[in-house]
């Protein structure tokens, strides 16, 4: 396995569009970073760009210490895991997952225990003598896991490969995913637009936004401490609730209406806010019953373990996560508080710290 | 895996026994490259007899069970090896069938004037082919048996671990 630096990447098309913007990463032997984003953020064209599937602009591409932005994918010693599975029909699994090794002309006693190996490991063992299209969606994309495993590359890519999973199969394979860099111990970069796939898989996310690296971080850092409103609106299930307040010394107001009350601490933190308007920002989860504000319910989505009451605040649409069962009417007033606050610049979008 | 022979019998459980198979089609191209040159002769009405009839009918039925049997070998199927070794043992006892009947025979063009029905070059050269093709199956066929038959071996052992 190797590490991976990527310096000042910019990708920019022949029509002129810049897709990628000064991408930097150094990436640690054995590291699983997930670059996340939306459809068009630039993630896939980055990874396309490690892969050598895409031209880089500029920049510099190093993996184990050597310099490869002009080399060609065969010789950049990369595998990749597509959305798509990318099998071949006609061959079997075993066919399949020995099929860049026999290109090689590798010695097939040495490949077959590569396959058998690999098989091993992600449970394909019964299923080798059988065509891709008897196999389930998870099982094809085990198999192309381990068509990539048995060439035991530098570095693993995946670019989406569980969206084309329903949902049940798509937890069950990320907890394959995560067993199998913990095995192999191998440095990934994994690609997803799915935050839960980031924050469940990552030793590290690149959260980017229109081609721009937002945040990199762990998922905790990510999720604690958002570097500005993007990363704070992405990460988070429900997303976190978002409100144009102004600073009132030892509180903030929202609308002039609504008062929610600051601790000392976060005070003093927005001394310099003072009278002026700021991004409160509220996760669901830091939203309980309390005496602060009123929340007047929509609808409970009753979730068995935790219940989603979404409500207005003062016209604003707001979506609270109690851990427990509740069943408030249309129209209803609950009192909460927010017991854990972030705050982002209102011209800026970074947040306050 | 213990040694070599273990990986390379563990091999034949996910992969196809490809060498008979090839040997099998390469069986079927020199049967047709016999079939091609053997009624090339200037002795006119010599073939316009049954025999004609029922040797393309063979060269069909040749062609359809070889292939066949070529599937069925890659797949370590001990029958269709038999019936791959029969079918090229076949191949030689048409040697003595049509071509040297016709490698034998004369035939008379005028009054004391004789044609070869075959001459010497085309026959060695239906010989040979026929030779090749029955050396191909036979081949084929043999390397099938061996390979099912330790196949078999291996998957018993498999089954009794």
């Amino acid at each position: 396995m190797a590490s991976l630096s990527l310096k000042n990447l910019n990708k920019i098309y022949d029509n002129n569009v810049q897709a990628v913007f000064d991408f930097n990463i150094d990436i640690e032997d054995g590291e699983l970073i997930v670059l996340v984003g939306p459809s068009g953020c630039g993630k896939s064209t980055t990874l396309r760009m490690v892969a050598g599937l895409e031209d880089i602009s500029s920049g510099t591409l190093i993996i184990d210490g050597k310099d490869v932005t002009q080399m060609p994918p065969k010789d950049r010693d990369i595998a990749m895991v597509f959305q798509n599975y990318a099998l071949y029909a006609h061959m079997t699994v075993y066919e399949n997952m020995a099929f860049s090794l026999t290109l090689l002309h590798e010695d097939p006693n040495v490949i077959h225990e590569k396959v058998m190996a690999a098989a091993e490991i992600l449970g394909l063992t019964d299923q080798l003598n059988k065509k891709p299209k008897q196999l389930s969606g998870g099982q094809r994309q085990r198999v192309a896991m381990g068509r990539a495993i048995v060439r035991t590359p530098k570095v693993f890519l995946f670019d989406e490969p569980l969206s084309n999973l329903d949902a049940k199969l798509r937890g069950a394979t990320r907890r394959e995913i995560l067993l199998l860099h913990k095995r192999l111990k191998a440095t990934m970069l994994y690609v997803t637009h799915d935050q839960t796939e980031a924050l469940t898989l990552a030793d590290r996310i690149v959260c980017m936004s229109m081609g721009y690296v937002q945040q990199i971080g762990t998922p905790l850092e990510l999720y604690d401490t958002p570097a500005n409103v993007f990363v704070a609106s992405f990460i988070g299930l429900p997303p976190m609730n978002f409100f144009t307040a102004t600073v009132c010394g030892d509180h903030l107001m929202i609308d002039g209406q609504i008062k929610v009350p600051l601790t000392d601490e976060e005070s003093t933190l927005l001394s310099s806010y003072n009278n002026k308007e700021i991004t409160l920002g509220v996760r669901p989860e830091n939203i309980v019953k309390g005496s602060d504000v009123t929340i007047n319910v929509n609808n409970c989505e009753n979730l068995g373990q935790t219940t989603l009451i979404h409500g207005h605040l003062n016209g604003h649409k707001v979506t609270a996560k109690f851990r427990e069962w509740c069943n408030y009417g249309y129209g209803e007033d609950i009192t909460v508080s927010f017991n854990r606050k972030h705050f982002f610049d209102k011209e800026t979008t970074n947040a306050i710290r | 895996m213990a040694n070599i022979t273990d990986i390379k019998t563990d091999r034949m459980r996910y992969t196809k026994n490809k060498i008979s198979a090839n040997l099998s089609y390469l069986a079927i191209v020199f049967n047709a490259i016999y079939f091609i040159s053997i009624y090339s002769s200037d002795a006119k009405n010599y073939y316009y007899n049954i025999e004609i009839g029922v040797s393309v009918i063979y060269n069909l039925l040749f062609m359809l069970f070889v292939f066949l049997a070529s599937e069925g070998v890659k797949n370590y199927d001990k029958t269709f090896s038999i019936v791959l070794c029969a079918i090229g043992a076949m191949q030689i006892v048409r040697i003595f069938g049509i071509p040297l009947n016709a490698y034998m025979t004369f035939i008379e063009l005028k009054k004391n004037q004789y044609l070869h029905v075959m001459e010497a070059g085309q026959f060695l050269l239906c010989v040979a082919c026929l030779v090749i093709s029955a050396a191909c199956a036979i081949t084929g066929g043999v390397i099938g048996i061996i390979k099912s038959k330790k196949l078999r071996e291996y998957e018993k052992t498999l089954v009794s671990e």
